[in-house]
């Protein structure tokens, strides 16, 4: 699931997927920007078939955050 | 699927285009996500650049937040083969930028602008204060609204020669009376109807304005699975993931007809296809149309087939089979739906089906990427795909149950106006194309003859054939000289007389044994001559040279016998006409014409009738 997440961040936001860690944020993406955002929100929803709703949105700023909104569903990191 | 990715990342950087293309459009279809639409978008813009796709400069102006919505329609552009570039106005921003002549708008130059309107921004009374308002005041809130858009339409005009596409509005899904909305006339919904019709109205008033009903893409889907509470409240987008889909399709069915993209003909297969089973193995009545679960599908599919027809698109047919076999289906099968008539063009043969496209292209003369492939079989699918990529080949499913379904989804056959000539096309190219086949049949006639591989065995005063020659003069009418019909006793007797010969011939071919199809019957009681007496031929044969290898035959047994000269009679008939000429086409001298009946003759020292060379004689005697 871990490369799952990366491979979609680093579609999102072209950042090469070696850059994705745990610092990964907002405020360290040029890209992350509001278009992006709401991408990386309908790709979420969809790849983890999931819904995220609009105070777990509020919450999604950086790599860990979505980790944890995505774990919180039940999706298990190994 | 990273494989795909890195396999189209490689493609590209190293400028193979058409691979890379191929390849994405292979990722969408395998896998048709979301992430994937944003992953391919990025190439998009090279692809399309690179592999010459026409251009189209696209500017949105629209109430909503539209953005992810674009990496979907980007994509899909780039599969029509468009270069689609997207000039996209800020959120809830629409008169600005048409009123700023020096703007952003005008500075893109557009081809095409989308104005997607709301009734929440453009008249927001009429959707949530409705209920306040009185009659006169909902009259003049339509007729504002009506008023403002038609100024704006009229402004952006007078600027730009782009097209414009307007959205029209979505009615309330909830009524504000509720049920009771639908008791009524000029209800809320109504209103909205009138509103809807009136911006109909005022789109004919500017050259190629287009109304988008939006109202009824909604309802197809259903307006409660479009709209996206959470994405609306978040981003201003209130479209939901299918929307995305659906909206960027719909905007293509407008952007293939400005373009002039429109395909014009549909080419089908039969077996499997418009009908279920395999006639030549199934037979006319195996096969199955209407009736059953499946049969439906079939017979669904050929009503939207001749829908397209009666909208002026071509229909035509490339299907390996037996031509006699489909032509009784078409002549006798219950529930077709399509006729003959509705084909301009038809190629049923065993040929490979690229080559009957280019026939068919050929013949109906318009380009091969006018044309849409509809075939069950994968094989004959990857066959035209490969051999000539510039068609339009549709994937199906193996089932038939979606065939009508895709054939609606196909945005290939939009038109965005009609004229009556589109409407009879489908007629006007069946005629030419009867026309062309006449002219070239006759070009490629001596080729035909040959590919029949005919084989023809000549009888002379054979006893064992006596009943079918007295049945051929009883029933045949056409080729037919004299017409004279005889028993089995008469032509028994003719045949044990020596003042008479009976020759017949039998026809054989590549599709098998005709049986006994001509029967010539002379009388020589006069010592150096014939008189013909009978001479017809099966109506099965007409046309196939038959008639002149059996004459050629005949003419060479009379000189060995000594014969000097051949005497033939025509007697006219209400259905003989065909061989009123046959004598004189062989060289015979006319010599008198006594109550209609024309008498020719022929000196041996004069005749002479080749043998056609496509036919082979097979007589056991060695003659």
């Amino acid at each position: 699931m871990d490369s799952k997440l990366k491979e979609i961040l680093s579609n999102i936001f072209e950042v090469d997927i070696s850059k994705i860690n745990e610092n990964f944020s907002r405020d360290r993406t040029d890209k992350w920007d509001s278009l992006n955002y709401i991408k990386l929100i309908i790709t979420l929803e969809e790849e983890f078939n999931i819904v995220i709703d609009e105070e777990e949105m509020t919450t999604i700023k950086s790599y860990l955050d979505i980790k944890k909104v995505l774990q919180m569903k039940g999706i298990v990191f190994e | 699927m990273e494989d795909t990715k890195d396999k189209i990342k490689s493609s590209l950087s190293h400028g193979d285009f058409q691979r890379g293309y191929q390849l994405i459009l292979q990722l969408i279809k395998t896998n048709s996500t979301y992430s994937n639409y944003v992953f391919a978008e990025r190439y998009c813009t090279a692809i399309a650049q690179n592999l010459n796709f026409r251009k189209l400069k696209v500017a949105i102006l629209s109430s909503i937040t539209i953005e992810p919505i674009i990496s979907i329609l980007h994509v899909k552009c780039c599969e029509q083969k468009i270069n689609a570039e997207f000039f996209l106005g800020d959120y809830n921003i629409i008169d600005q930028y048409i009123l700023d002549y020096d703007g952003e708008l005008y500075r893109f130059k557009p081809d095409v602008l989308i104005i997607f309107l709301r009734a929440e921004e453009r008249c927001p009374k009429l959707l949530n204060h409705y209920i306040e308002l009185s009659k006169n005041e909902i009259e003049i809130q339509i007729q504002e609204t009506i008023k403002e858009i038609n100024n704006l339409l009229m402004i952006f005009k007078e600027k730009s020669n782009a097209k414009v596409i307007l959205h029209n509005f979505e009615y309330p899904a909830y009524p504000v009376f509720g049920v009771y909305d639908s008791q009524i006339l000029n209800g809320q919904k109504d209103n909205f109807e009138k509103l809807n019709h009136q911006l109909i109205e005022i789109s004919h008033n500017f050259k190629d304005c287009f109304i988008l009903d939006y109202e009824l893409l909604i309802s197809k889907y259903g307006k409660n699975n479009w709209f996206d509470s959470k994405l609306w409240y978040t981003s201003k987008g209130p479209i939901s993931r299918i929307g995305f889909e659906a909206l960027s399709n719909y905007y293509i069915r407008y952007f293939i007809p400005i373009l002039g993209l429109t395909k014009k003909c549909i080419v089908v297969d039969l077996d499997n296809t418009l009908w279920g089973g395999i006639i030549g193995e199934d037979g006319i009545d195996g096969i199955i149309i209407g009736d059953s679960p499946k049969g439906s599908a079939y017979l669904d599919f050929q009503v939207e087939l001749k829908k397209l027809y009666h909208k002026g698109i071509i229909l035509a047919i490339n299907s390996k089979n037996n031509q006699s076999d489909v032509m009784e289906v078409f002549e006798k099968k219950q529930n077709m739906k399509l006729k003959k008539e509705n084909f301009a063009c038809i190629k049923i043969n065993w040929d490979d089906k690229a080559k009957n496209m280019f026939a068919i292209s050929n013949e109906l003369n318009i380009g091969l990427d006018s044309f849409v492939f509809f075939d069950d079989s994968p094989i004959e699918r990857e066959l035209i795909k490969q051999k000539i990529p510039d068609i339009k080949v549709i994937d199906i499913p193996e089932n038939p149950f979606n065939y009508a379904q895709i054939l609606r989804d196909l945005p290939d056959f939009e038109i965005i106006s009609i004229s009556e000539e589109d409407l009879k096309r489908g007629e006007m190219y069946y005629a030419q194309c009867q026309r062309k086949q006449l002219g070239e049949s006759c070009g490629s006639l001596e080729d035909f003859y040959k590919s029949l591989q005919m084989k023809v065995k000549i009888f002379e005063d054979d006893n064992n054939v006596i009943s079918r020659i007295s049945q051929l003069t009883q029933k045949t009418n056409q080729f037919n000289l004299t017409t004279r019909r005889y028993s089995e006793n008469e032509i028994a007797n003719f045949i044990t007389s020596s003042d008479y010969h009976v020759y017949s011939l039998s026809l054989f071919d590549k599709f098998g044994d005709n049986g006994l199809v001509g029967v010539v019957i002379v009388s020589n009681k006069n010592a150096h001559e014939w008189i013909i007496d009978e001479f017809l031929l099966s109506c099965r044969v007409i046309g196939r040279t038959v008639e002149t290898a059996f004459f050629s035959y005949l003419i060479e047994k009379a000189k060995k016998s000594g014969i000097r000269k051949i005497i033939g009679e025509y007697i006219p008939t209400k259905k003989n006409a065909c061989v009123r000429d046959l004598y004189k086409s062989y060289n015979f001298k006319f010599v008198k014409e006594e109550n209609n009946i024309t008498t020719w003759e022929l000196f041996m020292t004069e005749a002479f009738i080749e043998f056609p060379e496509w036919i082979s004689l097979i007589n056991k005697n060695g003659d």
